[in-house]
């Protein structure tokens, strides 16, 4: 019998706060947090909306200490290590598999401010390079396994998952930590507002008047085992990445590459369009990703495309970390017996063809389709499914 | 003196075109009413170096270009950016 | 072990600050296309992988793994120039290249496939963590051919170094490339060997062990120090040792380049490469030449 993945535990902190009961509560309600940040650096005299984690009053990336990288991180691998219930033993014997777009220049933003020194050399002394946040996490947890750090743009923790998911399932390994962290950083910020990919207000996905998308910081972590602990956990069924060489920055509109994605990660799943209940989209509220990604789905879908739902308007668009931090908020929803709306969605574009979910769907045990899309034409598709395991 | 009128102008913005863009013509092989994008286009210039141009031109004129239509129509050609730039 | 056969290996190293008029020129040795909006790593990217391939026919669904300790990091450092210095939004070319998977990406395009397309990285493991995300992608039928290279530039190789003591080698920009399938036919060697080891004691337990018989050359990566080389070189009595570090220089990526350069330089050879990481987790790879 083919050995699966579960995810057996998770934690998230974003902008809708600390706790899953409390993250879940407030997409179920609809409830999110936006800040407003200024461009300083470059004296632009306007904000952009951005979802800020804010754990005290008045906590804005400025005023962060040295530490706070590394509090959020440690403090969410902490909480999914204790969810999933692993003893010291089998922490020790995991590996770590970690996606961020950022990486570790968020470190560098924040001691940077307090110093005069040339920036660029600065940085190059400071970075250890991509692999430096893994190899924090398994030297502060004892962890004994192989780090891989993805560096895949907004799909790098969808990667990781999907790499941790096909070892587990290869038996390569027994148990994995699966992390997506994308702190705020200017970087990121101004250089999608150069892009002109910011929205001015609010996050519209798939609506007729979006107008970009939003930025979120937040950090996932997932344990993924070969076993199932708790009869909810979600198994991993399949996933599928592939390059649309299309541009670096845009997908092809006529969404064949990325329905390609979809189709093969259906077929390493051994499924059929109609046996997904329900697609979490990628939906960054951009003209082209929200064109193509429609495309696609009506290519693999045909008429009877799934209920779809677009989870960036509560926690943001969270770049490389959101493969991780979508995942756990779309599938502990379903935990809580829903699937979340849309919040922002008010009018659909008939050229797009999908309205996604105005109102919260009752959901059970079911199938469900991830989809990820990043710059440089990187697509991710992972499915997953809370049914009992075959077999 | 009109955009267009002033030689100078627009060859700064053609030598300014060819470097930000990472091309290999000559800026003085650029026409004055040549198309700067779209597929008609000689040089073939897309949306990401319309913004690559924004910013420079944000740079070294302290001069916003707001949104993408109104770049697509300023830069539709060599003239039609000078004259945006320096309108009379 | 699964089959993962070498049909073709490369290797480009340039020394430190190398131009990149002059890696686009040996580019088009290989290709007609202008590479425009790019930067060294990129390019170096391209040039080690397009020599690697040549003239094979690739598969349309070639997947490319990119491994690399510092990716596009001196690019991000330009562009925090721009925000932090000259107080400017950045310039959209150098911000979408501090993504380092758009060098994979421009390769994928050059190359015409859209296979998996995966930049990794692991401190001082980079080459031998990719390798193993390709043999479990090669062990799921995922995929059926792949390019797998590791790429760093010189000027910023060095600070992977710290913590090595008495190890200087020259900086060197590296782009070392394989090609690689499951199928024997064509192949002129294949991967016997990919393991990791949780410390040093059980990656020598498992050399000692060993049946089979010692591989003709050994070689070392760079955080195996001069002491721990020499009471290996005891354990594994080799015929020959390739110092790729000592000859040709050191990079991020020096283990894709010394690997690559093994396979063109010692035919019919085997190779055992041992590594290790900041941690003391090792990493073994043999390779088999017919």
């Amino acid at each position: 019998m083919k050995r699966r993945a579960f995810v057996t535990g998770k934690a998230i902190i974003c902008a809708l706060g600390d706790t899953l009961r409390e993250i879940v509560d407030a997409a179920r309600h609809k409830r999110i947090r936006l800040s407003q940040i200024p461009f300083t650096l470059a004296s632009l005299p306007y904000t952009k909306p951005y979802y800020l984690i804010q754990r005290k009053e008045g906590d804005a990336p400025d005023n962060r200490s040295d530490a706070y990288f590394y509090d959020i991180l440690f403090s969410t691998v902490s909480r999914a290590l204790l969810d999933a219930g692993v003893n010291n033993e089998e922490i020790e014997d995991m590996h770590v598999f970690f996606g961020s777009t950022s990486m570790d220049v968020p470190i560098f933003e924040g001691n940077h401010h307090k110093t005069s020194a040339s920036v660029s050399g600065m940085f190059l002394q400071s970075s250890n390079g991509y692999g430096k946040i893994a190899g924090a996490i398994v030297e502060r947890f004892g962890i004994g396994g192989n780090c891989y750090s993805f560096a895949t743009a907004c799909t790098s923790s969808a990667n990781a998952l999907l790499y941790a998911a096909a070892m587990i399932e290869e038996r390569h390994i027994e148990r994995a930590l699966v992390v997506g962290y994308d702190l705020y950083n200017n970087l990121g910020f101004y250089g999608c507002e150069a892009l002109k990919s910011l929205a001015a207000e609010e996050y519209r996905p798939f609506d007729r008047m979006r107008d970009g998308l939003i930025l979120g910081e937040a950090c996932g972590a997932v344990v993924l085992e070969g076993r199932r602990r708790n009869a909810d956990d979600f198994m991993y069924l399949g996933g599928a990445n592939i390059c649309d060489t299309y541009s670096v920055t845009s997908h092809d509109e006529e969404g064949s590459a990325v329905a390609e994605t979809m189709n093969r990660a259906l077929r390493k799943a051994g499924l059929r369009p109609e046996d997904i209940d329900a697609v979490k989209a990628h939906a960054t509220g951009t003209e082209n990703n929200d064109r193509t990604e429609c495309a696609a789905m009506k290519v693999t879908f045909g008429c009877s495309v799934p209920p779809v739902t677009c989870v960036k308007p509560f926690i943001g668009h969270t770049v490389g970390a959101c493969g991780v931090n979508e995942l756990i908020l779309f599938t502990e929803s379903i935990k809580e017996g829903f699937v979340p709306s849309t919040p922002g969605f008010r009018e659909a574009d008939k050229d797009l063809h999908v309205t996604p979910l105005m109102e919260n769907m009752e959901a059970g045990k079911g199938i469900f389709m991830l989809n990820y899309f990043g710059f440089g034409g990187n697509c991710t598709t992972l499915i997953l499914s809370n049914k009992d395991a075959p077999g | 003196m009109k955009g267009s009128l002033d030689a100078r102008l627009k060859m700064e913005l053609k030598k300014l075109i060819v470097d930000e863009c990472d091309i290999t013509a000559n800026p003085e092989e650029i026409g004055d009413e040549d198309l700067l994008f779209g597929s008609e286009s000689r040089l073939g210039l897309d949306s990401i170096d319309a913004l690559q141009i924004s910013i420079a031109i944000q740079n070294k004129y302290n001069i916003i270009i707001t949104d993408s239509k109104e770049t697509r129509r300023v830069m539709k050609s060599i003239n039609t950016f000078a004259d945006f730039l320096q309108p009379e | 072990m699964n089959e993962m056969y070498i049909h073709s290996a490369s290797t480009f190293i340039a020394e430190a600050h190398t131009d990149t008029n002059y890696l686009k020129e040996e580019i088009r040795r290989y290709t007609k296309e202008n590479f425009r909006r790019v930067n060294k790593f990129i390019l170096l990217t391209i040039l080690g992988a397009r020599q690697c391939i040549n003239t094979h026919a690739l598969d349309a669904d070639t997947a490319i793994y990119l491994t690399t300790e510092h990716g596009n990091l001196g690019e991000t450092a330009d562009v925090l120039d721009e925000i932090y210095e000259v107080n400017s939004l950045p310039k959209p070319f150098g911000f979408i290249n501090t993504m380092s998977s758009t060098a994979a990406f421009y390769l994928a395009q050059n190359l015409g496939v859209r296979g998996r397309n995966i930049t990794v990285s692991s401190q001082h493991l980079s080459f031998e963590r990719g390798l193993e995300l390709l043999k479990v992608d090669f062990a799921g039928g995922v995929e059926r051919s792949a390019l797998i290279g590791g790429v760093d530039e010189a000027s910023l190789s060095e600070a992977s170094l710290e913590g090595c003591a008495g190890r200087s080698w020259r900086m060197i920009d590296g782009s070392g490339w394989l090609y690689v399938t499951p199928e024997r036919e064509g192949a002129g060697g294949a991967f016997t060997e990919i393991r990791s080891f949780r410390d040093g004691p059980s990656c020598v337990r498992w050399m000692s062990e060993r049946e089979i018989s010692a591989a003709d050359v050994v070689a070392f990566g760079a955080r195996i120090g001069d002491e721990e080389a020499a009471s290996l070189r005891d354990i594994l009595q080799p015929a020959a040792e390739f110092d790729y570090l000592r000859e040709y220089g050191y990079s991020g990526s020096a283990t894709a380049c010394g690997i690559s350069m093994f396979v063109k330089l010692y035919q019919g050879k085997t190779l055992l490469h041992i590594n290790r990481d900041q941690r003391g987790n090792y990493a073994v790879i043999e390779l088999q030449q017919f």
